[in-house]
C-alpha cells in the first residue's frame, strides 16, 4: 500500500459569464504506486478538469475552492510555478486525447522528443548535487547527537570519509558512463553509416570510419582496457580493415563495401556488450579498495543517526498529537483571523520539528499542513467576506427580473445565483486538514515499534549514493539521440532512425500517439496521467495503443491515471476505477467491483448503455443530459435522469456507503431503509454471461 | 421484416483519387427495410463508398443502381477496356504476318471498342441524367392523375381549384431528384449543421430546395418531425448552438428523416457523442427504422455497435471489400484474417475476459499467397462472402466444415 499520489476533497469551480460552474465538487482518490486508477465519466463529469488540477494546468478562469493534491511531501495546489515546474513533465506527465494538436508541426520528431531531456539535463544534475548535499549534513547532524559530545571529530571523519569516496566514485562513474556514451553513439552512428550505405545514399565511408577510430579512444578507459584487452585490439583491427577496404572501394562506388559492414558490425556487437553490461557499485568498490571495514563502521554510526532522529521526530509527533485536539475546539468555536493564523504558525513550528529529515518517502500530509492550513483560513474569511459588486449586480438582476414577472412575461432566464459558501463547508476545510494529520500521526506512533532502523540507514546511504550518481549524469545531443531512438523502438515505432527526422505529418494517427507516449515517457516520469489517449483512434490502433501503455507500465513500475467515457476499455486497463458524475465521485471500486458488482444507478446506466457482442435487448439509454453545473442539485445529481430515484434522492446528497474494503457507492439505494432494486436485465445477463464464460476458461 | 428486394446495389465500385485507390472493386448490394453495417479502420474507404453512393463523389469506374434504376456510373473500366484493345492490336501488327488473321482480329478488336464506347456513352448518359429521367417519370404520373381528374369533374369551381394543384404538383415533380430519396447524417453534429440558420430552416431545407412553397405545410411537417426524433416545437426557433451534441444528432436526423428517403447513409453518427447519448441515436435510429421502414447503410468502426445494430456486414480493408456476411454469422465464424484480426482487438466490458484477451495481427503480405492465383470475391456459404483465391476457399470451407 505506497501511495504515490493523494487527491484530497478536491473542489475546482470556473468563473464564467452566466455564474460559477462547479465542476468538481469535493472528491478524494489515492493512486498506488505502479497501478492504474481509470475516471469514467460523461463529458463535463469533471474527469478532465481533475487531472488538469494534478498537473498544474487548470485554465484561467478556474477557481480552487478546497482540497489538497499530495505528491511527493508537496501540495501541488499550492506550490509555486517554478517548483511545479520541476514536478510537471519530470515527475508527472500526461498524454492528451488529440495527438496531432500536442504535436508542433513544424517541428521534426526527433527534436519533439529530444527537447525535454537536453533542457533538463543541466537542472536534473544540480538539483541532485544540492539534495546530496542537504541530506549528508542532516544526517552528520543525528550522527552526532546520537553518539553523544565528543564525538563530533569521529563523525566528523566518518562523514568526510564517505564523502570523499562518493566523490571518487563520482569520477569513475563520470569515465564508466563517458565510456558507455560514447559506445552508445558509436553504435549508433555505425547503424546510420550502414543504413545510409545499405540504400546507396549519399555518405562518405572513408571520413566516417576515421571518426569512428578517433572515437573508439573516448569509449576506452583503464577499466575496459583491463577487461577486454584482447577485443578491444579486434576491434581496432577490425576497424583499420574497414577503412583499408572503404578507402580501396572509394573509386568504384559510394557503397560500402560488404566486409567493412563486416567488420563495422563486430565493432559493433563489442560496444553493445560494453554499453549493456551491469552497471557497478563504484562507491562500494572506492570503499573496500580503501578500507574495507569503513562501510560497516559507517554504517554502525549511520544507524545510531537514523534511530536517533527518528525517535527525536517521534517524541515530538506525540507533542503534536498531544495539541491536535485543543486545535480541533479551537477551529470548531469562533476564531478571528489574525488568531487563526496565529495558532497555524505556533503548530507548524512544533510539527516541522516533528518531521524525520531522514526519511526518503516523504509523509506529505505533515509537509505539507502549514500551507494547507493557512490557505484553509484564508479561504474561510476570504470567501464569506462581501463581495460588494456581486450583490449589486445580484439585486440588479433580481430587480429586473421581478419587475419583467410582475408584467406578466414569460421570463425563461435565471438570475445568476451568488457566490454562498457555507461557513460549514469552509470549516470542515479546516478541520480535515487537521484531522488527517492527527490520522497520520496515530498511525505513525504505533507503527513505530515495528521500524527496522539497520534497513532505514541503509536506505539512506544507498539514497546517498544515487544522487551522487545522478550529478554525473549529463546529457549531449548525440546521447539524447540515441535514448530517443531507443525510446521509439520500445513503443513500437518501426525504422525509428528514419523516423526521427520526419515531420508529424508523416505520420499516421495511430504513430502521433506513439511519439505522443515517447516523449511523455523521455523524462521517465513517476506517474502517467492518459487524458483519453485512444478516442481519436479506431479499434485495431486503440487495441494496440492500450497493450502499449500496459507493457510499459509494467516495465516501468508507472502509476497511471487513465481518463475515458468508454467502460469497455477500461476492464483491460484499470486496477481501480472511479466513475464520475456531475464533478463528484459516484462509485469507486476495483474493476471486478465495477464491473461484476456495479451499484450505483449510474453506473448501471454506463454499463447497460454500450452493447457488448451479444447484447440483443433494446438498450437502456440514460434520458436526458447531465445538469447545468451552474445550478447544481441539492439532492443526487443523477436523480433527474434516475429511473430508481427516490424522494429523498432529491433533497440530501448521499453520502459514500461502503460497501466492501475496495468497493463504495454514493446512492441512497445502499441505505438499509431503502427499497431492494432489482439490475437492469441487460446488466445481469451480461454478468451471467460473463461469469459462464469465465467458469469455462477456468475448467 | 425484410424481403428480397434489393433497393441499392453497387457493382464493381471504384473511386480513385488520382492515384489513390480509396475504394477498389466493391460490389454488394442492400435489400430494402436491413440495416447494413460498413466496417474498418479509419482510412479504408468505408466513408468514400457512402460518399460515392450519394454522389458527393463523382466515381471512377463501376456502377451504383437505385430502385432498379443507374444513378451513378464510371467510365474508368471501360476506357481500360479500349486502352487494352488497342495495345493488343499493335502488338498483332507486330508479331502476325497472315494479313487475313489480322483484318480478322482487328475487327473483332473493333467491335469490343465500338461495344465499349457505347457503354461509356450510356455510363455518362446515367450518370449525369438519372434524375431527370426520374422527374419525367414523376411529371408523367402527375399529369395522367390530372387529366383523369379533368375528365371526371364538372365543376368549373373545382376544375380550378385541380389546375393549382397541378401546378405545384408539376413544380414539385419537376424539382424532385432520385438522389433525395438517398439522405446522409453525418459524423461531426456540430460540423455538420449551419451556425446561422434556425432549426426550422434547417430541417426545412430540403423541402424548399424541393419547390415546397406552402409555409403552413413545410411548419407542419417540421413539427412533426422534431416529435419523431424526440424534440419538441419549441426547439424549431433555436440555433443550432443552443443544443447539446446528442440534441444536434437529433437534428441532422431530423433533416435527412424529413424528405421520406429510402436509404439512409449513418456515416459514423455516434462516434462523437457520448456514452450514454449514443445510446439515445442508436435507439433512435431503430425507432424510424421501424416507423418509416427506413433502409440504413451504417457505417461505424466501434464493431459492438455494428454487430448490435446491423443485419448484414461488410468488412472493409484497404479499399477493397474482404469479407461479407449477416452479423450474426460474421461473428461467429470470421474467415477472412483481417476480419479476424478486428474482431480480437474489441475491448470488452469483462475485466477477466479482456485479461485472457490475446490480438491477432494482421499482415497483408505474410497473410495470403497470391502469386498464384489473384483473389476474388467468392461466396464461401450462401450469404458468406470473403475476397479470397481457389486454395483459401477450400481452406475457409474446411474451416466452417463444408
Amino acid at each position: 500500500m505506497d501511495k504515490i499520489l493523494e487527491v484530497k476533497n478536491l473542489r475546482v469551480a470556473f468563473r464564467t459569464t452566466n455564474g460559477t460552474l462547479k465542476a468538481v465538487r469535493n472528491i478524494s482518490f489515492d493512486l498506488e504506486r505502479g497501478k492504474t486508477l481509470a475516471i469514467v465519466g460523461e463529458s463535463g463529469s469533471g474527469k478532465s478538469v481533475t487531472s488538469k488540477a494534478v498537473i498544474g494546468i487548470l485554465a484561467g478562469n478556474s477557481i480552487v475552492e478546497g482540497g489538497e493534491i499530495l505528491y511527493d511531501g508537496k501540495d501541488l495546489l499550492r506550490i509555486s510555478e517554478d517548483e511545479m515546474h520541476k514536478i510537471r513533465g519530470d515527475k508527472i506527465s500526461m498524454i492528451f486525447q488529440d495527438p496531432l494538436s500536442s504535436l508542433n508541426p513544424i517541428v521534426k520528431i526527433g527534436k519533439q522528443i529530444t527537447e525535454a531531456m537536453l533542457l533538463k539535463s543541466k537542472t536534473n544534475r544540480s538539483e541532485a548535487k544540492k539534495v546530496y548535499k542537504q541530506t549528508l549534513a542532516e544526517l552528520k547532524r543525528n550522527m552526532i547527537a546520537a553518539e553523544g559530545a565528543g564525538s563530533e571529530a569521529k563523525v566528523n571523519a566518518l562523514c568526510k570519509q564517505l564523502d570523499e569516496i562518493c566523490v571518487e566514485a563520482t569520477k569513475l562513474e563520470k569515465d564508466y558512463t563517458d565510456s558507455v556514451n560514447a559506445a552508445n553513439e558509436l553504435v549508433g552512428d555505425m547503424d546510420e553509416l550502414i543504413f545510409l550505405a545499405g540504400k546507396k545514399q549519399n555518405c562518405d565511408p572513408v571520413a566516417s570510419v576515421k571518426d569512428y577510430q578517433k572515437r573508439m579512444t573516448q569509449v576506452k578507459n583503464d577499466r575496459l582496457t583491463a577487461a577486454y584487452a584482447q577485443e578491444l585490439t579486434e576491434a581496432d583491427a577490425a576497424l583499420a580493415t574497414a577503412l583499408e577496404v572503404a578507402v580501396q572501394a572509394k573509386g568504384a562506388e559510394l557503397k560500402l563495401p560488404e566486409n567493412a559492414v563486416e567488420n563495422l558490425r563486430k565493432v559493433q556487437s563489442l560496444l553493445k556488450e560494453i554499453a549493456e553490461q551491469q552497471k557497478p557499485d563504484f562507491v562500494e568498490e572506492v570503499s573496500q579498495q580503501k578500507d574495507p571495514y569503513f562501510m560497516n563502521e559507517f554504517m554502525e554510526s549511520a544507524t545510531k543517526g537514523v534511530e536517533y532522529s527518528f525517535n527525536r521526530a517521534l517524541a515530538k509527533k506525540k507533542d503534536v498529537l498531544a495539541e491536535l485536539p485543543a486545535l480541533r475546539t479551537f477551529f470548531e468555536g469562533d476564531f478571528t483571523r489574525a488568531e487563526a493564523q496565529k495558532r497555524c504558525k505556533e503548530i507548524s513550528s512544533t510539527i516541522r520539528e516533528s518531521i524525520d529529515r531522514l526519511e526518503i518517502i516523504k509523509d506529505s500530509a505533515a509537509y505539507a499542513f502549514e500551507s494547507s492550513l493557512s490557505d484553509a483560513i484564508d479561504r474561510f474569511f476570504s470567501y464569506q467576506a462581501n463581495n460588494v459588486k456581486e450583490e449589486k449586480r445580484f439585486a440588479r438582476q433580481t430587480k429586473k427580473r421581478e419587475a419583467l414577472v410582475a408584467r406578466g412575461k414569460h421570463v425563461e432566464w435565471k438570475v445568476v445565483p451568488k457566490n454562498v459558501y457555507s461557513v460549514d463547508m469552509l470549516r470542515g476545510n479546516i478541520l480535515t486538514v487537521v484531522d488527517r494529520l492527527n490520522e497520520r500521526y496515530t498511525a505513525a506512533v504505533e507503527a513505530a515499534s515495528q521500524m527496522d532502523f539497520q534497513q532505514r540507514a541503509a536506505g539512506i546511504v544507498t539514497y546517498l549514493k544515487q544522487r551522487g550518481a545522478e550529478t554525473v549524469h549529463y546529457i549531449t545531443p548525440g546521447m539524447a539521440r540515441e535514448k530517443a531512438i531507443k525510446l521509439m523502438e520500445e513503443v513500437g515505432i518501426h525504422e525509428p532512425r528514419t523516423r526521427f527526422y520526419q515531420y508529424p505529418f508523416e505520420f499516421s494517427g495511430g504513430m502521433r500517439q506513439r511519439i505522443v507516449i515517447a516523449i511523455a515517457l523521455a523524462a521517465n516520469p513517476d506517474i502517467l496521467i492518459c487524458d483519453e489517449p485512444t478516442t481519436a483512434l479506431d479499434v485495431t490502433i486503440q487495441a494496440q495503443i492500450l497493450e502499449l501503455i500496459n507493457k510499459l507500465k509494467a516495465e516501468r513500475n508507472l502509476s497511471v491515471i487513465f481518463i475515458t467515457h468508454d467502460l469497455g476499455v477500461v476492464a483491460n486497463m484499470a486496477d481501480d476505477i472511479a466513475v464520475m458524475y456531475a464533478g463528484k465521485i459516484v462509485e469507486y471500486g476495483t474493476a471486478d467491483d465495477i464491473f461484476y458488482d456495479p451499484r450505483h444507478p449510474y453506473t448501471w446506466a454506463l454499463l447497460s448503455s454500450m452493447p457488448d457482442l451479444e447484447t440483443t435487448e433494446k438498450l437502456d439509454a440514460i434520458p436526458g443530459t447531465p445538469p447545468n453545473m451552474i445550478y447544481p442539485p441539492v439532492g443526487d445529481a443523477f436523480a433527474d435522469r434516475n429511473k430508481y430515484a427516490m424522494k429523498i434522492d432529491f433533497e440530501q446528497q448521499p453520502p459514500m456507503f461502503k460497501i466492501s474494503e475496495t468497493h463504495s457507492a454514493a446512492t441512497w439505494l445502499l441505505h438499509p431503509d431503502a427499497p431492494k432494486v432489482e439490475l437492469p436485465a441487460i446488466i445481469t445477463n451480461r454478468i451471467a454471461r460473463m461469469k459462464k464464460a469465465g467458469g469455462e476458461q477456468d475448467a | 421484416m425484410h424481403n428480397q428486394e434489393t433497393l441499392l446495389r453497387v457493382e464493381h465500385l471504384g473511386q480513385y483519387f488520382k492515384s489513390l485507390k480509396a475504394v477498389d472493386d466493391v460490389t454488394f448490394d442492400i435489400k430494402k427495410g436491413e440495416v447494413f453495417g460498413l466496417v474498418g479502420e479509419s482510412g479504408c474507404g468505408k466513408t468514400t463508398t457512402g460518399r460515392s453512393v450519394i454522389k458527393i463523389y463523382d466515381i471512377t469506374s463501376g456502377s451504383i443502381y437505385f430502385k432498379g434504376q443507374r444513378i451513378c456510373a464510371g467510365t474508368r473500366s471501360y476506357e481500360d477496356a479500349i486502352r487494352n484493345a488497342r495495345r493488343r492490336l499493335a502488338q498483332m501488327k507486330k508479331t502476325e504476318s497472315d494479313p487475313a488473321v489480322i483484318a480478322q482480329k482487328r475487327a473483332e478488336l473493333n467491335l469490343v471498342i465500338a461495344e465499349n464506347r457505347r457503354q461509356i456513352k450510356a455510363a455518362r448518359f446515367d450518370h449525369q441524367h438519372s434524375d431527370r429521367e426520374y422527374a419525367k417519370t414523376l411529371i408523367a404520373k402527375v399529369t395522367e392523375e390530372y387529366q383523369q381528374a379533368v375528365a371526371a369533374c364538372n365543376d368549373p369551381e373545382q376544375l380550378k381549384e385541380l389546375k393549382i394543384k397541378y401546378k405545384n404538383d408539376l413544380r414539385v415533380a419537376k424539382k424532385t431528384k432520385l438522389i433525395t430519396k438517398i439522405q446522409m447524417i453525418f459524423q461531426d453534429p456540430i460540423a455538420s449543421l449551419n451556425p446561422r440558420m434556425t432549426v426550422r430552416e434547417i430541417i426545412a431545407e430540403g423541402l424548399v430546395i424541393n419547390g415546397i412553397k406552402d409555409q403552413a405545410y413545410i411548419d407542419e411537417q417540421v413539427y412533426k418531425i422534431l416529435e419523431l426524433v424526440g424534440l419538441t416545437r419549441e426547439h424549431a426557433g433555436r440555433y443550432p448552438h443552443e443544443f447539446s451534441g446528442g440534441q444536434r444528432q437529433r437534428i441532422g436526423i431530423a433533416r435527412s428523416v424529413i424528405m421520406r428517403p429510402d436509404l439512409l447513409i449513418a456515416d459514423e453518427p455516434i462516434s462523437a457523442l457520448d456514452v450514454s447519448i449514443q445510446a439515445q441515436i442508436i435507439n433512435l435510429l431503430n425507432e424510424l427504422r421501424d416507423e418509416l421502414g427506413l433502409t440504413i447503410m451504417f457505417i461505424a468502426h466501434d464493431l459492438s455497435v455494428v454487430k448490435y445494430f446491423s443485419d448484414r456486414i461488410g468488412v472493409m480493408y484497404f479499399g477493397k471489400m474482404v469479407e461479407l456476411a449477416s452479423s450474426d454469422e460474421l461473428f461467429a465464424h470470421p474467415l477472412h484474417p483481417y476480419t479476424k484480426s478486428l474482431l480480437s482487438a474489441i475491448p470488452l466490458p469483462d475485466p477477466h475476459a479482456e485479461k485472457r484477451r490475446t490480438r491477432v495481427s494482421y499482415n497483408k503480405l505474410e497473410a495470403h499467397d497470391y502469386s498464384v492465383e489473384g483473389p476474388t470475391m467468392r461466396e464461401v456459404k450462401p450469404g458468406h462472402f470473403v475476397y479470397c483465391n481457389t486454395a483459401e476457399e477450400e481452406q475457409y470451407k474446411k474451416e466452417l466444415g463444408l
